[in-house]
């Protein structure tokens, strides 16, 4: 059974058991270990059970699968793909707030139809599609010697398109990914 | 006290930031592999881990002007994948509900476990049995390569509770281990 002081020791025996402890604090673990075969045991266990795991883990991948996860990231920055319109579901926050924006766009819209009619003013011209630009294939190599200048306004147009669009609530769940309240 | 090589990031991220896309892709070299081999033992699944990593550098990239200096770099791109992980499990999980209830309807065949089949091996099999925040913790740490301060303020509590995580998650592997053993 394990005692209250072993209890009040858990993180006291992790750092022990990673070296990481100094004096005073490690001369008194070390005599509670000593003395103690719980803690004796989980001590042995903090350094055998992580090195074990690695040991059971699949092998790592070779050289050929980092540059190509490399490249497959650059190649999506290359192409400009804004991560909001991503199909996945950790991404969609932006989308949700632009879907929510359209009805009220779309009763805005019709009310200037409606009263262009009334004023027999001529139709309101609707602009058309920009164009989405093709995947390009440029190669990491390409990507990466690209001009400053260019990357420059790469940047800042991804900016534009995406942190200007977003509400206060989206900055919100950014802060949380760096603060770790989301998780 | 910020954390070793954390001063470097800073200074790829301004990089990256002032138009200079080579320092975002140092980022990537320097901490895809720790990021791979955490999202793979949380997911399971070597492609999947890929697509996940994939999309946390872009992610990270396209957000990078609202990044924070209250976190590293490391710290942030972890939190964001450990989002994807959990979002992941989420849909794998409705998938698998509906999954099981079509097998239901079927014969029993022999061959993998379902949990098998999505889990893979043994020692995923039991990471993913663990409490959610033992797993995160664990993985962090041990595929991570993550302090438990970064853990800490990762997950939102103190350095010392991801240390007691940390420690329940190794005595229940260490029984379960033993039990293999037996």
């Amino acid at each position: 059974m394990i005692g209250l002081r072993c209890a009040r020791l858990r993180a006291a025996l992790v750092d022990f058991a990673d070296g990481n402890l100094e004096d005073p604090a490690r001369v008194s673990v070390e005599r509670h270990v000593s003395a103690c075969p719980d803690c004796a045991a989980t001590v042995l266990a903090l350094r055998e059970v992580p090195a074990e795991l690695g040991r059971r883990i699949r092998p790592e991948p070779d050289e050929r699968f980092w540059a190509a996860q490399r490249r497959g990231i650059a190649d999506t920055i290359g192409r400009g793909v804004r991560t909001d319109v991503v199909t996945h579901p950790a991404i969609r926050r932006p989308t949700v707030v632009f879907w929510r924006a359209v009805p009220a766009l779309a009763a805005a819209a019709l009310i200037a139809v409606l009263a262009g009619d009334w004023m027999s003013a001529p139709a309101p011209q609707i602009a058309a599609r920009p164009v989405v630009s093709g995947t390009s294939d440029e190669s990491l190599a390409a990507f990466v010697e690209e001009p400053a200048t260019v990357a420059s306004v790469d940047v800042a147009s991804l900016e534009d398109t995406t942190l200007a669009s977003m509400d206060e609530s989206f900055e919100d769940t950014l802060a949380g990914y760096s603060d770790g309240n989301l998780i | 006290m910020e954390e070793p090589g954390t001063q470097n990031d800073w200074s790829l991220v301004r990089g990256t930031l002032a138009g200079r896309r080579q320092d975002f892709m140092a980022l990537v070299e320097k901490h895809q592999r720790p990021l791979q081999r955490f999202v793979e033992q949380r997911v399971g699944d070597r492609a999947a881990a890929d697509e996940i990593v994939q999309m946390t550098f872009v992610q990270a990239y396209t957000h990078l002007a609202g990044f924070r200096a209250e976190s590293s770099f490391k710290t942030w791109i972890f939190s964001v994948a450990l989002n994807l992980c959990r979002d992941r499990a989420r849909a794998e999980k409705r998938r698998a509900n509906v999954t099981a209830e079509e097998v239901l309807e079927k014969e029993p065949q022999a061959g993998p476990s379902l949990e098998e089949t999505v889990l893979g091996g043994t020692v995923e099999r039991r990471v993913a049995a663990l409490p959610d925040r033992q797993r995160s913790v664990l993985g962090l740490r041990i595929w991570g390569d993550l302090s438990f301060r970064e853990i800490g303020r990762m997950l939102g509590i103190s350095e010392n509770s991801a240390k007691v995580s940390y420690h329940h998650a190794i005595h229940r592997l260490r029984q379960w281990l033993g039990e293999e053993r037996a």
